[in-house]
């Protein structure tokens, strides 16, 4: 069956986007690892490794979700990797379903040409700055519709410190650093790539693992 | 900063003043004397063309930055960043209230959950 | 180093924060965190600043507040209140603040109370669009607004408004007719001619597409540094070549090859990162003759 995992990186990219705009809808894209994916195979094992903030305004016109969607196809087959989900975050505090989240047309896209693409919607009535949960739904498309789904936490994030790692970030105020698709297309001198994060991450991993390793020997 | 210029500005109209009165006193001087008026001397001439650039000079820096003349250019230096926000428009019924507030508890209760999700 | 973690270990001064400060007022930015970590840590009052600031200082620190979900705005309300007893202005604020609590029977009932006495208290009656907003109610956001811009017609903020609700909704041909009136309020603004490029491209068709080529050209003429601008002509003309293409119209044909080589080049000069290759998405959405 087709078993989905979710990177710390790609989480935790989502989760900050979210926090940076909390007055704002937010979207991005998810990406796969390609070299797990086969050819032609319906429910696909997917291994998210990253994500791409695109908006947090603007989500209604479609000039730049083309340019960005160009631009995304290019870097994904330039780093093997394949478009593989979406994630929304609604602008009102209360809609948390796929129906009232922005850019329905560019996840049906992605569905199209990858149909066993994951929807995520940002539950926005838990992402605190101490996460307790992975505050996300997912959704599978399955005849026309995005169907909620169930999912194990242990099983979607194989990184057991995925909620302390972003928890931190949230906590140091790291999402100001984050740069989505509008910071790029206002400032093109910045990395959208977001290398910055990722370091914040593998070092707050690092530590935690040299933490641990201290506790034992104590 | 600006103290500096406004007393160059304060010395120009001084400066000025006096060249002004040199001048006068220069031509009842000539009537004192009957003697035809051709040229001022050059050193009223002098002194009142420095003090007029002087005070001008000291006139722009106290008067802060100017305005550029094609109307885009203010505009231009404005994003989107700023733009998209309507203040008077604004809800607070947002995710802030999750994220940005200390004492928030996401509940855990399903039935509220269940209220809210239809 | 983050803002935030200069803010925290004091590196940035009074008097600089006072600047930040006002910079976002007059920028029109909302950065409540930000607003609210920077009095928390620093004695604001106490700097170098005019009666009038501090009155602004004041409400800007309110609206921070009510964005954070602060618990002590009602406290800063009051002490607006003993300053000025019978004011409409704070009993706004007082209505926003039942507005952050979800009350919005109790908000409504203040801006009513506000428009009876004062028919041309415009904030007030934007207040009530925002709290229908609040509340998911889009449709009788429109019609509020629609009412409103009938009396307040000179409103660029409540056009915007309208066209992002109208976008919302999906109405694009009227969210066209709005961004067309903010250009009229503004026609010096390039964000105008890109907003009414940018609808004229979602609605898709020949027509639209040469309305979406003359207005982005005009943000371009306007402000040369307008990436989005610059990004969508390229767009528009690549969408008109496949069009000329097949019924033969070659001056018009010869006009847009032209200008989708302008912006290539254009936007190939303006992208300083190596990894990002936005020339090389140009190159494989551009049509080669």
């Amino acid at each position: 069956m087709g078993e989905i995992t979710f990177q710390t990186e790609a989480y935790a990219k989502m989760i900050l986007h979210a926090a940076k705009y909390p007055h704002c809808a937010v979207n991005g894209i998810l990406f796969a690892d390609a070299t797990k994916i086969k050819e032609g195979a319906k429910n696909q094992e997917l291994d998210i490794v990253d994500s791409y903030p695109l908006f947090h305004h603007s989500h209604y016109v479609s000039p730049m979700a083309e340019v960005a969607l160009t631009l995304i196809e290019t870097m994904a087959q330039a780093e093997n990797c394949i478009v593989a989900g979406y994630y929304a975050a609604c602008e009102n505090f209360r809609d948390n379903t796929v129906d009232k989240c922005p850019g329905q047309k560019i996840a049906e896209k992605i569905a199209e040409y990858f149909p066993s693409a994951v929807f995520i919607v940002v539950d926005n009535k838990r992402i605190i700055r101490h996460l307790d949960s992975p505050a996300i739904k997912l959704h599978k498309y399955s005849e026309g519709k995005w169907k909620l789904k169930e999912f194990n936490t242990n099983q979607l994030f194989p990184d057991r410190f995925f909620l302390h790692s972003t928890s931190q970030l949230l906590q140091g105020h790291k999402e100001t650093e984050l740069v989505d698709f509008d910071n790029y297309l206002d400032d093109v001198s910045k990395d959208w790539n977001n290398i910055k994060i990722r370091t914040y991450i593998l070092d707050d991993i690092k530590s935690e693992i040299e933490l641990i390793k201290k506790n034992k020997e104590i | 900063m600006s103290s500096f210029h406004k007393i160059i500005v304060f010395v120009g109209y001084i400066s000025l003043f006096h060249s002004a009165f040199s001048a006068a006193q220069h031509r009842s001087y000539l009537r004192i004397t009957s003697q035809e008026f051709t040229t001022l001397p050059l050193d009223i001439v002098v002194q009142a063309v420095a003090s007029l650039f002087a005070v001008m000079w000291g006139v722009l820096n106290i008067a802060g930055n100017l305005r550029e003349i094609p109307a885009a250019a203010e505009l231009n230096t404005l994003t989107w960043e700023t733009q998209y926000n309507m203040p008077s428009f604004a809800i607070f019924n947002h995710r802030g209230k999750a994220v940005n507030q200390s004492k928030y508890v996401p509940s855990s209760g399903k039935a509220e959950l269940e209220n809210t999700e239809l | 180093m983050t803002l935030f973690d200069k803010i925290v270990s004091r590196e940035l001064t009074q008097n600089e924060a006072i600047d930040l400060l006002r910079q976002w007022r007059e920028n029109n930015e909302r950065k409540s965190n930000e607003i609210a970590m920077i009095h928390m840590f620093y004695d604001i009052y106490s700097g170098k600043i005019s009666a009038n600031e501090r009155l602004m200082l004041k409400e800007q620190l309110i609206f921070a507040s009510l964005d954070v979900h602060d618990l002590l705005t009602e406290f800063q309300i009051d002490f607006l209140l003993q300053e000025f007893p019978a004011s409409m202005r704070v009993m706004r604020y007082k209505a926003m603040v039942r507005e952050a609590k979800e009350k919005y029977d109790e908000a409504l009932e203040i801006l009513d109370y506000i428009i009876k006495a004062d028919e041309t208290n415009a904030p007030a009656r934007k207040r009530r669009i925002a709290i229908f907003k609040a509340q998911g109610q889009i449709t009788e956001a429109i019609k509020e607004l629609v009412d409103y811009l009938k009396k307040f017609m000179s409103d660029v903020e409540g056009w915007q408004q309208l066209c992002e609700l109208y976008l919302s909704v999906g109405e694009l041909q009227r969210a066209v007719f709005c961004a067309e009136e903010m250009l009229l309020h503004q026609p010096h603004c390039h964000f105008h001619h890109q907003r009414v490029a940018d609808i004229r491209y979602t609605m898709g068709g020949v027509e639209n597409m040469e309305l979406a080529k003359s207005y982005y050209c005009q943000a371009l003429k306007l402000n040369p540094e307008n990436m989005r601008a610059t990004l969508g002509l390229f767009l528009t003309t690549t969408n008109l070549l496949n069009h000329y293409k097949s019924s033969g119209n070659s001056a018009k044909r010869k006009e847009a090859w032209k200008l989708s080589q302008w912006t290539q080049t254009k936007a190939a000069k303006r992208t300083a990162t190596k990894k990002i290759k936005l020339t090389k998405m140009l190159l494989n959405l551009a049509i080669t003759e």
